[in-house]
């Protein structure tokens, strides 16, 4: 018991000198104290290309390390996106760019601090209708899934059956990227079938496009949702002795995205721009901040409160190009395009 | 004891193999078969498909095995699903890249290193939940969030990718005829690599498990602890084995999936225990401890292998599926648990009530 009274002293004292420190004074939108929060979803490829989009945006406006934070939970979990969110808002910073997991689950956290006088703009996931989120910033999922669509179209002019594999049967992403998918293809001669979902486990991913394989002996296509669908999709049609034959478009490019495409088991991939999402977040609102909105929203080309990164296509055709166009803006890629050709057609 | 072995010498042989725990789950995994096999006879039993549903029994039938020993002795692993991406991630990452400054390794000393890390794994959970009186749900739920931000961390999301025909990935990828050199070779042929693993890991667990002293210490732990350690059995020693087991089978796992999957990536694994947990249940495993068996591990895991399949070659929506899954674990477990309790005893009275 003694003990437990020594540990609460200690903590009461403990309190008591903190809350007598100086007292944060409300962060002036000047370049000295400003500081600009960017909250991804998870730990991703994805979401280490929005942190670098976020580095080189704090570099070219000459921000301190400290004064562009990037902040990822391991996997995606609103409760903690709130946390961060508050711990953020008590420490007064001067903006908040957060990719919410869950639109109206966010919201009230981004409220509050909208109403602390925090600059909130969303990435990657629009905000619920009537946000206070001042912009979105990132790729329409349902114009690129409607992309993916036209493609498929393209690529499958006799129609037939297309297997759909994603990782979520609730996120808005996954949800917006399928259905722009399935109007564009709607009135041809291409099924879709009831799409699959993993839960976001490529293991699974895998298990399931072996499973639609072996159920749909004439699937003409297939369309990969999240990231490493596409790669389960590709290594299931290898497997299947079936490389090239069934046309498999799908979302990002990673590393085993782009080797598919090298070896002709993946026909197309549907590139987002998400290191402009993370420049593009900071530099908003470094401008905001600094020249208030209408200039900065003029400067940015904000239009309705979007500023749509827009999306890459990329096939065998495009691939060097799009190898080219990154190292010309030194986003790095795992990837090379070194000795090997496009096939000639 | 007397008593119930010569009631069971009595018995006929038909009611010999109903006494058998197992032959419920059994005869379950056949009726859903043959339903399965009714609506798409021209599909669910082909060799391809059959290899799919080897796969799903390989991966959780031998992260199952490990929780069955687990729960038998009283205790729970929450980890073995992180552990998969762990593990993964680590042994691809010692063959492409290295760890530190320590240049990239052979496929055999980099798997033997996982197993190895693995199994060390287990020993902590067992050396806490033992030495230290930490519940097994909390020490191993810490290693479930460790695990994953480890893996998470190391790679910053980005798969480590194999070339295509990297000798690794013979591991996942290939199945008994391509090990045997074989042309086509029908269902056999199918089987895959891993499903051998598996059936080799069995028959070694169930070995243990039922003709060796640890394997009655393991469950006389379970069924009464206090007892076995009057009776001078070493439980801890007993326990700790079991969740060293567990993390071996969960490194095991998580390098056939990483070769499987060609690539070592910490998307993978999400709630796995979970599936196995349910696999060790539905195949008669009591999570009071004491009872439980590797058969019907493998029963439980076949079971949810054939309806996660099933339910695909069907083209149900991914929507009900889950809603069919949960039902059929809570059935499995219902059923189960009245039968061993005599919670049918009300139905026989009921139907033989005179009208």
């Amino acid at each position: 018991m003694k003990r437990l009274y020594l540990l609460l002293a200690i903590a009461l004292v403990a309190t008591l000198l903190v809350s007598c420190g100086p007292r944060p004074t409300p962060a002036k939108p000047s370049a000295e104290n400003f500081r600009v929060v960017v909250i991804g979803k998870s730990v991703h490829p994805y979401w280490s290309n929005v942190e670098l989009g976020v580095r080189a945006a704090a570099r070219d406006l000459g921000l301190r390390e400290d004064q562009a934070i990037f902040f990822v939970p391991p996997t995606e979990d609103v409760a903690k996106q709130i946390e961060v969110m508050e711990t953020y808002i008590a420490q007064k910073v001067t903006g908040i760019a957060i990719a919410p997991s869950d639109p109206a689950a966010l919201e009230p956290v981004m409220k509050k601090a909208a109403e602390a006088g925090i600059i909130v703009t969303t990435l990657d996931t629009p905000p619920v209708e009537g946000s206070v989120s001042l912009v979105y910033i990132g790729t329409d999922n349902y114009a690129a899934g409607r992309m993916a669509g036209e493609v498929m179209k393209q690529l499958l002019p006799e129609g037939g059956k297309v297997g759909i594999g994603r990782g979520s049967d609730t996120a808005l992403n996954a949800l917006q990227r399928t259905q722009g998918f399935l109007d564009a293809i709607a009135g041809t001669k291409i099924q879709a079938l009831e799409p699959v979902n993993d839960k976001e486990d490529a293991a699974r991913a895998l298990e399931l496009a072996n499973s639609v394989l072996s159920a749909h002996p004439d699937l003409a296509g297939a369309f990969g949702v999240y990231a490493y669908n596409g790669p389960a999709w590709a290594t299931a049609i290898k497997e299947a002795g079936k490389a090239g034959k069934i046309k498999l478009v799908c979302f990002d490019a990673t590393t085993d995205i782009i080797n598919g495409i090298k070896e002709g088991v993946i026909h197309a991939t549907i590139a987002q721009r998400e290191y402009d999402m993370g420049y593009k977040s900071v530099q908003l609102i470094y401008l905001i901040a600094t020249k208030g909105k209408e200039a900065a929203f003029a400067e940015m080309g904000v239009k309705n409160g979007v500023i749509d990164t827009g999306v890459d296509v990329i096939t065998a055709k495009n691939l060097k190009e799009y190898e080219a166009a990154l190292d010309a803006r030194g986003i790095p890629h795992e990837w090379t395009t070194k000795g090997w050709e496009p096939p000639s057609q | 004891m007397t008593k119930t072995d010569t009631r069971t010498k009595r018995l006929s042989f038909l009611g010999r193999i109903g006494r058998v725990r197992e032959i419920n789950v059994l005869v379950a995994l056949v009726l859903l078969g043959l339903y399965f096999y009714w609506r798409r006879p021209d599909i669910f039993l082909e060799p391809a498909n059959l290899a799919v549903i080897m796969r799903f029994i390989a991966t959780f039938g031998m992260l199952a095995i490990g929780e069955v020993l687990v729960i038998i002795t009283g205790g729970i692993d929450l980890s073995v699903g992180s552990m998969l991406a762990f593990t993964g991630v680590i042994t691809a990452w010692m063959m492409l890249k290295g760890i530190g400054s320590i240049p990239p390794i052979g496929v055999v000393p980099a798997i033997l290193i996982t197993l190895v890390l693995g199994t060390l794994i287990g020993i902590w959970h067992g050396t806490f939940v033992t030495k230290l009186k930490i519940p097994p749900f909390i020490i191993t739920l810490g290693t479930y969030l460790m695990a994953r931000g480890f893996a998470a961390n190391l790679t910053r999301g980005y798969p480590q990718v194999f070339d295509s025909g990297h000798p690794f990935l013979v591991l996942g990828q290939g199945d008994l005829a391509r090990l045997m050199g074989w042309e086509g070779g029908g269902i056999i042929g199918a089987i895959p690599i891993s499903f051998l693993i598996l059936l080799v890991i069995a028959t070694i667990v169930h070995f243990i498990l039922n003709h060796t002293p640890l394997g009655y210490r393991i469950y006389a732990v379970g069924g009464n602890i206090e007892a076995a350690r009057l009776s001078g059995v070493n439980v801890d020693r007993v326990r700790i084995f079991c969740y060293a087991t567990s993390g071996f089978l969960a490194a095991l796992t998580g390098v056939i999936l990483a070769s499987r999957l060609g690539q070592g990536t910490p998307v993978v694994g999400s709630a796995y225990e979970l599936w196995a947990i349910a696999a060790a249940v539905i195949g008669g495993t009591s999570l009071r401890g004491g009872e439980g068996t590797v058969l019907g591990a493998i029963l439980g895991a076949a079971i949810m292998g054939v309806m996660q399949n099933g339910m695909v070659v069907l083209n149900l929506s991914s929507y009900i599926q889950d809603i069919i899954l949960g039902m059929v674990l809570v059935i499995a477990v219902v059923y189960d648990t009245l039968r061993r309790g005599g919670g049918f005893d009300f139905l026989k009275k009921w139907l033989s009530r005179p009208s």
